[in-house]
């Protein structure tokens, strides 16, 4: 763990400066590409694991291996092909619906200093959450990363922003005093954010990178978030 | 895990294989290729739904995704068969059932919270947003610091307030909170106050009750929700609303969830019974209601795993 970095709440550190580095989607369609590469370069930074560092290209082609045709985000069917480029020592994960995802594992995710900041999917939506167009403005939907949650607000990175901006379609709040809608930091509440996460067309899921079992993340955070 | 050793000619054939699995393994299994050499297991089961109107009850034929993989791999003329062995299987299609059910439980959801804010228990922890509501109904206004006196530091008075505005019941003007739009709305519809206010709280619940239970921690509900989708998954599972027994019930419930282990089961589904959720008929029995029935049979089915488990669509 490099610098002790590691060893803090990630939800405490200022959104802001965590999204600095991060990178916006490249196409219309290629969400979980941009949240998968931030996480994982975020983490790689982070417990200064190079190895982390994989390229956007390589991930277009795990999980776009056909661009043009548009992809509903969803629970993860290229993991196991993400997970072949990850270092022996850490693994891709997911819990959906069927596997009884619930916010409290999201939350656990989002503390546990060892692990990448969780991905989650959010409805279509939520464009009518960020845009001043409904939620058939894309109808496609979405993932975002999430940086801090209490139990009234909690803020994201949304990689589509610097696009909606561009647009000149964008309403979201920002993070007070942290960074610019248009930098991706959105503040949502809560009680919306967890709806909206519930309604994505594939049932709740999220995404997350940690150390693969023998380094204790996954069972500390099994027991936390069932408990 | 087991190992089998089988001809080529077997293992280069979805049926063939199947079959020798079925032989070899459980009888019960089904196969699906997902690579050239890799198969997801499948189990099938034969429900039982008991139904008072019908001796014998209703059967329905499940299709539960144990999640487990065969590989085949060629060693000379013969293919060796790894994956699970009967046991696993047995394991990990009861875990598949489960969570299977758990995942109807949610589409259970949208038609049931005007229902549960009946049932007393929920209702009394509802009692403060219960009593935001009729003070914002009888006096036009609350003051926010008074109120939050009221309530001990680290409850959800704050989430409360947050939640009341996000949804646009009520809105903070100088300290005060005043009625919001959908409060307005909700009150010119609704002369009478009481069902006005109860109207608001099953509206809030339906609008946000993920977030009331698994953020601010609403447990209370829980055994209510697993005893509705007790009958309801049974009424998925038969494509009608059979009358059942209370230990038809338990039974159902312990199927999916253990054995209940907060309150008691027969109080709880008489709670159930007077909040309208199910009716209970003149022999003590249960039957479910269509307005809960239709739209939650439509939702779940709409789920892949749901269909896929239930023949809806192709496996």
């Amino acid at each position: 763990m490099a610098d002790g970095i590691g060893s803090e709440d990630k939800s405490l550190r200022p959104p802001g400066q965590v999204v600095r580095r991060f990178s916006f989607q490249h196409v219309e369609t290629d969400c979980e590409v941009a949240q998968c590469f931030n996480i994982l370069h975020e983490l790689s930074d982070r417990l200064a694991v190079p190895g982390l560092r994989i390229p956007y290209d390589e991930l277009i082609a795990a999980i776009l291996p056909n661009a043009a045709a548009p992809v509903q985000p969803g629970p993860a069917k290229w993991l196991p092909k993400v997970q072949r480029k990850l270092p022996q020592a850490f693994r891709i994960r997911a819990r959906s619906d069927v596997d009884r995802a619930r916010w409290p594992l999201v939350q656990a995710v989002l503390r546990n200093p060892d692990t990448s900041y969780p991905i989650i999917g959010v409805s279509s939506e939520y464009w009518a959450q960020v845009t001043t167009k409904g939620d058939n403005y894309r109808g496609l939907d979405h993932d975002l990363i999430l940086m801090q949650s209490d139990r009234i607000t909690s803020v994201v990175f949304d990689s589509f922003a610097s696009k909606l901006a561009g647009r000149g379609i964008f309403k979201a709040r920002a993070k007070k005093g942290s960074s610019t809608p248009a930098r991706g930091v959105i503040q949502i509440p809560t009680p919306r954010l967890v709806t909206l996460w519930e309604q994505a067309k594939t049932g709740k899921y999220v995404i997350w990178i940690e150390r693969a079992a023998g380094g204790g993340t996954q069972l500390d955070l099994d027991r936390e978030w069932k408990s | 895990m087991t190992t089998l050793s089988a001809p080529l000619s077997i293992v280069r054939s979805d049926v063939s294989l199947q079959a020798f699995l079925r032989w070899n393994v459980a009888r019960n299994l089904r196969i699906k290729r997902r690579s050239p050499n890799e198969w997801s297991c499948f189990v099938e089961t034969q429900e039982e739904v008991e139904d008072a109107r019908r001796p014998g009850g209703i059967s329905r034929r499940l299709v539960l995704d144990t999640g487990l993989v065969y590989h085949v791999q060629r060693r000379g003329r013969r293919g060796v068969v790894h994956g699970p062995g009967s046991r696993e299987l047995s394991v990990s299609a009861r875990g598949a059932y489960r969570r299977l059910a758990s995942s109807a439980e949610s589409a259970l959801l949208p038609d049931l919270f005007e229902r549960l804010v009946h049932v007393s228990v929920v209702e009394v922890a509802m009692g403060p947003l219960q009593s935001i509501l009729t003070d914002l109904s009888a006096d036009g206004r609350v003051d926010v610091t008074k109120s939050r006196r009221r309530y001990r530091s680290g409850s959800n008075f704050d989430a409360y307030l947050g939640l009341l505005t996000e949804l646009g019941y009520a809105a903070k003007e100088e300290g005060l909170l005043v009625p919001g739009p959908a409060f307005r709305a909700a009150r010119e519809q609704r002369s009478e106050e009481y069902a006005a206010v109860h109207w608001m709280m099953g509206d809030i619940l339906r609008q946000r009750g993920t977030y009331m239970r698994e953020v601010l921690h609403w447990n209370m509900m829980l055994p209510y929700l697993r005893w509705t989708n007790a009958y309801y998954w049974r009424a998925l599972e038969a494509n009608s609303l059979p009358l059942m027994s209370l230990k038809g019930l338990q039974e159902s419930y312990s199927g999916i969830y253990g054995t209940p282990t907060h309150g008691h089961p027969t109080t709880q589904v008489m709670r159930l019974a007077n909040a309208q959720v199910f009716h209970r008929q003149s022999q003590g029995q249960y039957e479910g209601d269509p307005e809960i029935f239709g739209p939650y049979s439509q939702r779940a089915s709409e789920r892949p795993e749901i269909a896929e488990a239930l023949g809806l669509i192709a496996s």
